[in-house]
């Protein structure tokens, strides 16, 4: 319980206005894009990282767990509180503090709001990839927080593959620069991402340094509908055997296609196992000889269907399919929980297999989509958090799942973090060891557990 | 309409995605949650329908978060998995009427509209200030009483609060040669701030008084210039009263006497303008592509569009009963409009809506002078009475 006194002294701290502990606001800051709710004693809007600091003092002081936020769209509990105490919301901490289009660098406030972010930068000729399907409003600290990526992670990576510094305020206050705006920095360890993916367990980010690029000369979508999955995994090895790098390899599996169908009409081939999204992007020339390449190559793995977009807008006509996923799955049952394994790229139709078998042991709905580009699936495990008997079976579900990725070489998360949602098997993954390096570290920089805690590790079970 | 056992399930349906969010007019100017959609749907969960030790009880806070709501749905229109948080969130306001918990500025516009038959509590005979001269002597005369197919109904806005919408609209009327009615003083509110702050029993009862008017008058069709009149009428009407009426917009009428060759435009303007589509309309009915013809014969290639339009039109903050509750927040929401207008190189903004012109003239004012664009505010009725040839 945090006294009066202290909410008092947080209060002179932020000021008025961005202070709350009323009811309402409890109750509004008890989610985020998980299931998991848990109510904060007190939210605070702190603006300054002479403020966040301050708050830090106060609460390591007095042993009061401390959630940082951004939008909330997080999809593993990350930033719902567990042991009520301050929830930090980054939102108003939001000024892009310097475009340098000379060093191609960028340094901006945490509660930037990614799109924003794109947006400014495309006034400069310059482009910032990661694109997490929450973009539109999630923040740069939540990004780098939860090392977010998005469909273009295929040809141009993720958060830490653009990220260059940070201010971080740690469990005690103290603030810490780390990094640079240069484009190599070997100095020391690399503290930068240690913060990266960290999910505010180990300091808060109150700046950030990133790199940019220039933007790509024109993009175009490829959409093709195949018989059988195995195609589809073939189609990716021959594109990329060509030397074609696309932007951007979505794939979705019949169970999926058949949804949004049902919802959209868009005309997708019902009895199709796989429906593909190629997305390339560079100069004009290159990107219509890349096009020309792709097309023959699903002609001759005998596509069912092929579309190729020739404008902008039949590019977005072509997304639709897939931005309607989500819709379309939210028609069928009230909660879909968003698995994220990720197997090596060559293993992701034996993956997809797996799923399948497991939802009809299970007897659950899971359309699959897949960043296939990067081996990235997301089953959705559609349910309902009220129906005890089947959220069981969902349980196992997920487990399963995620035991036959980890047996397939590959990994419990590609882009949506641990949280609260994997925390119970990461163990399975970074073994014992890991673990051990893993509490180490927590250890060394909150040693009294109150940054972010019962997320990712848990440190006192 | 949507049932109650619906609304808990919808409720129930909301994954906290937060992707209505960058939609929310209201969240983008305070982000904070409860000034968000998923923030409301949450809150009005554990108001209406909690599960034990949830439930939130009517409160200044709970009342701010609901009545801070601009009501221009484009949440709604964007959610994913289609859950109405409009919806829900009425049922809110509902709810917390009933439960006596009104906030002051909002019953006193109850009060204004029950006592006065106007929001701003103005006499009845100022609903025809605003008239020109000739109209006035018109009406002294009985045109008013006249029986006509079509019924003008202004809405308390134009007639009470901007100098221009009627006159304007009369002229264009005039120049086209119509034969028209209005109800001139005897005019009441539509009711719409009553169906919004929850009200709906009064709403009822204001609407079938409303129609009572309307088909004594004998009209077949009521022509309104206020986008909110227009959705009492289209939409929310039809909820409580018979309404065997056709209803039009001024856009509508405009776009008929331009087919018609009533009236002819002259297409000079040389000005860069943009549409700005107001929620009644644009999301409501999806009247999009009406008024930029219209704008388009003022203006031909003059007319430029905002990143942001028709179904995605941000809202200009004026909707609901925030300028009551709040006018600096409805103010500065429209700031963001302004500033979108400023983005694409407008100089006018064009609404069709009265309470869309007087809030974005407020967005005008409420950025910082070194900051303020030049930008002026026109309704689509004072943009076509000027360019009448």
């Amino acid at each position: 319980m945090i006294n009066k006194s202290v909410k008092e002294e947080l209060g002179k701290i932020v000021g008025e206005g961005s202070f709350a502990d009323h009811r309402e606001a409890l109750a509004s800051y008890s989610y985020d894009a998980f299931t998991f709710e848990g109510e904060p004693e007190v939210v605070l809007f702190p603006q300054s990282t002479e403020e966040v600091s301050r708050i830090l003092t106060v609460a390591s002081r007095e042993k009061i767990p401390v959630t940082a936020r951004g939008a909330g769209t997080n999809l593993t509990g990350g930033s719902v509180p567990t042991r009520g105490g301050i929830v930090l919301v980054f939102t108003r901490m939001n000024k892009i503090l310097e475009i340098d289009k000379e060093n191609r660098v960028a340094v901006v406030q945490p509660g930037v709001v990614n799109m924003d972010f794109q947006k400014t930068l495309a006034k400069h000729n310059l482009f910032f990839p990661p694109d997490p399907a929450s973009m539109a409003i999630s923040t740069m600290g939540g990004n780098v927080a939860e090392n977010a990526g998005g469909p273009r992670a295929v040809k141009y990576g993720v958060m830490k593959d653009y990220l260059l510094g940070l201010e971080v305020v740690l469990a005690s206050g103290k603030v810490m620069m780390t990094g640079s705006k240069t484009m190599k920095n070997v100095t020391g360890y690399n503290l930068t991402q240690l913060f990266c993916g960290s999910e505010g367990t180990l300091g808060l980010i109150t700046k950030i340094i990133v790199k940019l690029l220039p933007v790509p000369g024109t993009r175009r979508t490829v959409q093709v509908a195949y018989r059988r999955l195995e195609e589809a995994g073939t189609t990716a090895s021959r594109i990329f055997g060509l030397g074609i790098l696309p932007v951007a390899f979505e794939l979705l599996d019949n169970v999926f296609i058949n949804i949004i169908e049902d919802y959209s009409h868009l005309g997708l081939p019902k009895e199709a196992e796989a429906l593909i999204l190629i997305e390339v992007d560079g100069p004009e020339a290159a990107v219509e000889a890349q096009v020309e390449q792709i097309d023959a190559v699903c002609k001759e793995l005998g596509a069912m269907q092929i579309k190729v977009a020739k404008t902008f807008q039949e590019n977005d006509e072509i997304w639709k399919a897939r931005r309607s996923a989500y819709g379309a799955e939210a028609q069928l049952r009230p909660t879909a929980i968003a698995e994220d394994c990720t197997v090596p790229v060559a293993k992701l139709v034996a993956m997809f297999r797996e799923v399948e078998k497991i939802a009809k042991k299970h007897n659950l709905l899971i359309p699959v989509v897949a960043h296939a580009g990067d081996g990235n699936l997301h089953p959705q495990i559609l349910t309902d958090i009220r129906n005890k008997e089947e959220m069981e079976r969902v349980e196992k579900a997920i487990d399963e799942i995620s035991e036959k990725a980890l047996e397939l070489g590959g990994t419990l998360t590609g882009e949506h973090g641990i949280g609260i949602a994997k925390r119970e098997i990461l163990p399975h993954e970074i073994g014992e060891v890991g673990m051990e390096v893993t509490k180490a570290i927590k250890k060394a920089l909150d040693p009294d557990n109150i940054l972010n805690p019962d997320k990712v590790v848990q440190m006192n079970s | 309409m949507v049932s109650a056992n619906d609304l808990e399930s919808l409720a129930n349906q909301c994954v906290k995605c937060g992707l209505c969010l960058p939609w929310c007019p209201v969240y983008q100017k305070v982000l904070m949650e409860e000034a968000s959609p998923r923030g409301r749907v949450q809150l009005a969960k554990r108001f209406l329908h909690p599960k034990p030790g949830e439930r939130i009880q009517p409160s200044k806070e709970l009342a701010k978060a609901f009545y801070t709501c601009t009501v221009c749905d484009a949440c709604s229109c964007f959610c994913p998995s289609q859950i109405k948080p409009s919806a829900v969130i009425q049922e809110g306001r509902e709810k917390l009427l009933a439960a006596g918990a009104l906030p002051e500025p909002v019953k006193a516009i109850r009060e204004n509209i029950l006592q006065t038959a106007n929001v701003y509590a103005g006499k009845k005979e100022d609903r025809t200030s605003v008239y020109p001269t000739q109209l006035k002597e018109r009406i002294r005369k009985g045109l008013k009483a006249k029986r006509t197919d079509t019924l003008v109904f202004l809405g308390c806005v134009a007639s009470y609060l901007d100098m221009k919408i009627v006159p304007s609209l009369i002229k264009i009327m005039d120049a086209a040669g119509m034969d028209y009615a209005l109800l001139a003083s005897e005019e009441i509110c539509c009711g719409l701030p009553l169906y919004v702050m929850g009200d709906k029993e009064t709403f009822g009862r204001n609407a079938s008084e409303v129609m009572a008017m309307i088909k004594k008058s004998g009209a077949k069709e009521v022509v309104t210039p206020c986008a909110g009149c227009y959705k009492s009428f289209r939409k929310l009407y039809p909820e409580v009263v018979e309404m065997d009426l056709k209803v039009s917009h001024s856009v509508h009428l405009i776009q008929r006497l331009l087919k018609d060759k009533a009236i002819h435009l002259n297409g000079k303007l040389t000005e860069k303008i943009t549409y700005h589509d107001p929620c009644d309309l644009g999301r409501s009915f999806q009247i999009f592509e009406e008024p930029r013809e219209i704008l388009k014969a003022v203006a031909g290639d003059n007319l430029v569009e905002m990143e942001r339009n028709r179904m995605m039109a941000r809202c200009c903050g004026g909707g609901g009963s925030v300028v009551a509750l709040g006018p600096e927040l409805a103010a500065d929401m429209a700031t963001f409009r302004v500033r979108d207008a400023a983005e694409v190189a407008a100089q006018i903004i064009v609404s069709g809506c009265s309470t869309c012109k007087d809030n974005l003239r407020k967005g005008v004012k409420a950025i910082p002078k070194d900051e303020r664009p030049k930008m002026k505010i026109m309704d689509i009725t004072e943009i076509v009475a000027n360019a009448i040839e």
